[in-house]
């Protein structure tokens, strides 16, 4: 799939460059004020993701459209000469869905659990709620190796990203989404050195 | 190799079949996807990048073809044109009809998704909302009035009661949850209609937003969602302490809904959020159609052009193989075979043409062959004509010369390279000394005789000679018309030769018949005169004596005459050995020293020797016999002639290659009479009273005996001149 979206993109990136209308503000994810305290068995995670959603992503979720939005973390160590070692990743969708009759906007699968369902009269709130970074504690496959010779080391660096999944739209809206850059939601990998 | 490979693939139908199948069944797919189809839902953006990479690849393959069409056509290539032609033909009926069926599909289904969409429903829809909101804010007012005569009547009630109070009171207002918090939002007593089970062992707790919003001492009331798809009435209120320093504590109310409201509630949710989705994806949904049905009317157009190109090629193929097949039969290559494929018309084309260049070809080798035997024939009949010893001039239908051979040229003398295609009456105006004979061929030719033969005399430069003519009529040989062809020979030689074999035959006969008999003759009339003399008396002696004095010289006169025939006749026993010409000359002209008593009648002989004088190979006696007889006869014919001279010149000269020495005779006498010239060397032709008259025809057999060549003629400035040519000794 990612090939396939890789593809779509460097297909559509003229088609897209021509329908950017001047002077549209464009909308970022972006993460302000990434942190993480490593412990033997988990990684706890502090900061805050901007969810700022594009006047279309806003148009569409009023219209019913629920957004699905994947958040990705990494676990890297640090090493001095050769590439950094992936230790861990993770991966969590939550979707965020406007419902009409209770003028609400619905926030699931914040968090660990995927079925917990949380309503936000206001969509900031709803977007703050979802991008909060404190207090998320991820476990770690498996318990650090903090012998002396890796205690050594570099050190351990953490990454986040997150990003709309426009393959979870409907699919009349992807070939849309994939021709616009209002629907290209991404904060790109965000990376920061953990302190030992 | 490689390159043929690779354009087989690219012009190849297997491919572009598979390719087509490949694309359309992605097509059908992305088409069902974009109808929200659950199957093909996850795969649309991967069948929208195959169908784009597909045509992207058709386009190159069909760019591909049509540039190697383009580069035959330039360079002209057998088979372009007709491939192009049909091509855009092909092309056009295809792409026409789909471009036209495109355009009208694509307002068509424009104006359909428009049409689903109606103000009216839109109304309803909105209606409908508006509807359940009033209805549940109704239930909602109600749990607020409950919720704020509970937070009344918890005021009172310490923490510690509070979990007693909160089963009471919802007890008493049928409630689906009772929660009082801390003003922090810690759970302080909670009762729930459902019990203490594992996952409802945690009330549901207000978010941030609502507590801050309630300790303000604002009320919170709100239609929540619930997980399942249900919906609950959340109302969150102050509960105020007695006294003044007691703290704030928050009472949240959960009233699920009655499951009819629920339902009802839920339904007029989903279905105004789908509406609202499908009006919000018009857009995008006419986008999704405009992409498939533009994919699939490219893919259609690029497959159709596709095919074309490949039928075209299929279709021209055959007739460019014919095209290059009679452009080579044209060319001369009557052995070109075309490859027999397929069972069609063109096959049986194809088939018959390789017949026809079959037949050609056996044709054309047979052609061949009666050629080279024609030549052989040519060749043969040429040889044979270049070595005939008779002369052959052949004339077509206009009598014109056609053919002559090399003794025809020697014949006549005359060089005849100027002579083909030139008409008859031409060759007679251009060589008049040939009338005789041109005069007698004109008149065989013209008259077209079929069998002919006549004898003719010419008079040229070689002297006068006799030549035999035969023509014939050649046949006519289908329409061609036929010629004429003439043979002649020159028979002067064997005139001669025949005339020379009768006079021998006569010396023979008279050495035979006369010869014989004269010995006895003599040897009677000279007894006849021994035995009667003394008989007779002195007038009877004498006239005895007369008598057998005339016999006796008569019968020597007659043996002279029968020698000189004899000798004549004889054939030529020759010691050849080599002969200083000069020398004999001297040898002779001394011999006739003074020939007569008057000086006035003397014969003078005048030498004009040329010096260093090669030898010949001769019999000396039989030269200065020539001379002898030379110098006799002139003797003879200047008889009356006062002053008599003779003059012999010696010479070497060249005629035909050959080296000769050239003897010339010639006095001051009266010359040859006319009539005589051309017999002159024929025995018994004399002008003289005397004489054998087998002078001049021994000295001509002598000569003809040492390979030479004799000649005689009278000077202009009048005398006989004899000329004598004889082969120097190599």
């Amino acid at each position: 799939m990612n090939i396939n979206k890789l593809l779509l993109a460097i297909l559509f990136s003229a088609i897209v460059l021509g329908l950017n209308k001047p002077g549209t503000v464009l909308a970022e994810f972006s993460v302000t004020k990434p942190g993480a305290i490593l412990t033997d068995k988990t990684m706890e995670l502090s900061g805050q993701l901007r969810l700022d959603l594009s006047e279309k992503t806003e148009e569409a979720l009023g219209k019913g459209i629920p957004l699905v939005i994947e958040v990705e973390y990494r676990l890297f160590r640090i090493r001095k000469i050769i590439w950094d070692v992936q230790l861990a990743s993770w991966s969590f969708t939550h979707s965020i869905q406007y419902h009409a009759l209770s003028r609400q906007y619905l926030v699931r699968g914040h968090g660990l659990d995927a079925s917990n369902v949380e309503s936000f009269t206001t969509l900031q709130e709803a977007l703050s709620f979802m991008g909060t970074l404190d207090d998320l504690t991820l476990p770690l496959p498996q318990q650090l190796d903090n012998t002396p010779a890796k205690k050594n080391s570099q050190g351990y660096r953490a990454q986040v990203r997150a990003r709309l999944v426009i393959e979870s739209l409907p699919a009349p809206l992807r070939p849309v989404a994939y021709t616009s850059s209002d629907w290209r939601l991404n904060t790109g990998w965000v990376s920061w050195k953990i302190a030992p | 190799m490689e390159n043929s490979t690779l354009t087989r693939y690219a012009t190849g139908i297997i491919p572009i079949s598979v390719l087509s199948v490949l694309l359309l069944s992605a097509l059908l797919m992305m088409h069902a996807a974009t109808q929200n189809s659950a199957t093909f839902g996850n795969l649309y953006s991967t069948l929208l990048v195959i169908n784009v990479l597909g045509a992207i690849l058709l386009l190159s393959l069909i760019g591909l073809n049509l540039f190697r069409l383009i580069v035959q056509y330039r360079n002209r290539v057998m088979g372009s044109r007709l491939t192009m032609r049909l091509l855009a033909m092909l092309v056009s009926i295809a792409v026409v009809p789909v471009a036209i069926v495109f355009i009208f599909s694509l307002q068509a289904i424009n104006k359909g998704i428009d049409s689903w969409f109606d103000v009216k429903i839109e109304q309803a829809m909105d209606d409908a909302l508006v509807l359940g909101r009033t209805a549940f804010d109704t239930f909602k007012d109600d749990l607020v009035v409950k919720a704020k005569t509970m937070s009344a009547e918890l005021e009172g009630s310490s923490d510690a009661l509070a979990l007693t109070a909160l089963d009471l009171l919802r007890e008493e207002y049928k409630l689906s949850e009772l929660t009082l918090y801390s003003q922090e939002g810690r759970v302080i007593a909670s009762s729930s209609e459902a019990g203490p089970d594992i996952q409802s062992l945690l009330p549901s707790q207000p978010n941030k937003t609502i507590l801050s919003q309630v300790r303000q001492g604002l009320n919170y009331a709100n239609l929540d969602p619930v997980a399942d798809g249900e919906l609950q009435l959340r109302v969150v209120v102050p509960v105020y302490g007695r006294e003044v320093s007691s703290p704030l504590r928050i009472l949240q109310v959960l009233q699920q809904l009655p499951g009819r409201y629920s339902k009802l509630g839920e339904s007029v949710q989903n279905a105004f959020a789908e509406y609202e989705k499908l009006v919000y994806l018009r857009g995008p949904l006419k986008f999704g159609f405009t992409l498939s049905l533009s994919m699939v009317a490219l893919l259609t157009m690029l497959i159709a052009v596709s095919a074309a190109i490949y039928a075209a090629r299929r279709f021209v193929s055959p007739i460019r193989d014919l095209a290059e097949g009679t452009e080579a039969v044209a060319q001369g290559q009557y052995d070109k075979q075309l490859p027999e494929q397929g069972h069609d018309e063109f096959s049986i084309l194809v088939r018959s043409f390789n017949k026809m260049t079959r037949r050609i070809k056996q044709a054309q080798s047979d052609l061949n062959k009666s050629k080279t035997e024609a030549d052989v024939q040519r060749t043969y009949l040429e040889t044979v004509l270049a070595h005939l010893s008779s002369g052959v001039l052949s004339f077509d239908k206009e009598s014109r010369l056609q053919t002559y051979n090399l003794a025809a040229e020697q014949i006549l003398d005359v060089d005849m390279s100027g002579w083909p295609a030139s008409n008859i009456n031409e060759l007679n105006a251009k060589h008049p000394d040939l009338s005789e004979f041109i005069s007698a061929l004109k008149l065989a030719v013209d008259e077209k005789r079929k069998e002919w033969q006549q004898e003719i005399v010419i008079v040229g430069a070689t002297g006068r000679r006799t030549l035999m003519l035969r023509g014939a009529a050649m046949p006519v040989v289908r329409t061609k018309k036929s010629g004429y062809v003439v043979v002649f020979d020159d028979v002067t030689t064997l005139i001669r030769a025949q005339r020379d074999a009768a006079w021998g035959e006569v010396a023979r006969r008279m050495a035979h018949e006369i010869k014989n008999p004269l010995t006895p003759i003599q040897l009677s009339a000279e007894r006849m005169q021994h035995k009667f003399k003394k008989q007779l008396n002195e007038a009877g002696q004498t006239m005895l004596e007369r008598s057998t004095r005339t016999i006796i010289d008569q019968v020597e006169s007659l043996k002279t005459m029968v020698n000189a025939f004899s000798d004549y006749a004889q054939p030529a026993k020759l010691r050849l050995q080599p002969v200083q010409v000069n020398l004999l000359i001297q040898d002779i002209v001394e011999l006739y020293g003074a020939s007569h008593d008057d000086p006035e009648k003397s014969l003078v002989i005048k030498l004009d020797l040329a010096k260093n004088l090669p030898e010949i190979e001769a019999d000396p006696e039989r030269i200065k016999q020539v001379l002898h007889n030379l110098v006799l006869n002139a003797a003879h014919a200047l008889a009356e002639v006062k002053k008599p001279a003779l003059c012999l010149s010696t010479k070497k000269i060249q005629t035909g290659g050959a080296d000769y020495i050239e003897l010339l005779a010639h006095d001051n006498g009266e010359g040859f009479p006319k009539d005589v010239l051309a017999h002159l060397f024929e025995p018994y032709v004399t002008s003289k009273e005397k004489g054998t008259g087998l002078g001049l025809a021994i000295v001509k057999k002598i000569v003809e005996e040492h390979n030479g060549i004799i000649s005689a003629d009278n000077q202009q400035q009048g005398g006989a001149s004899v000329n004598i040519k004889l082969p120097v000794r190599r």
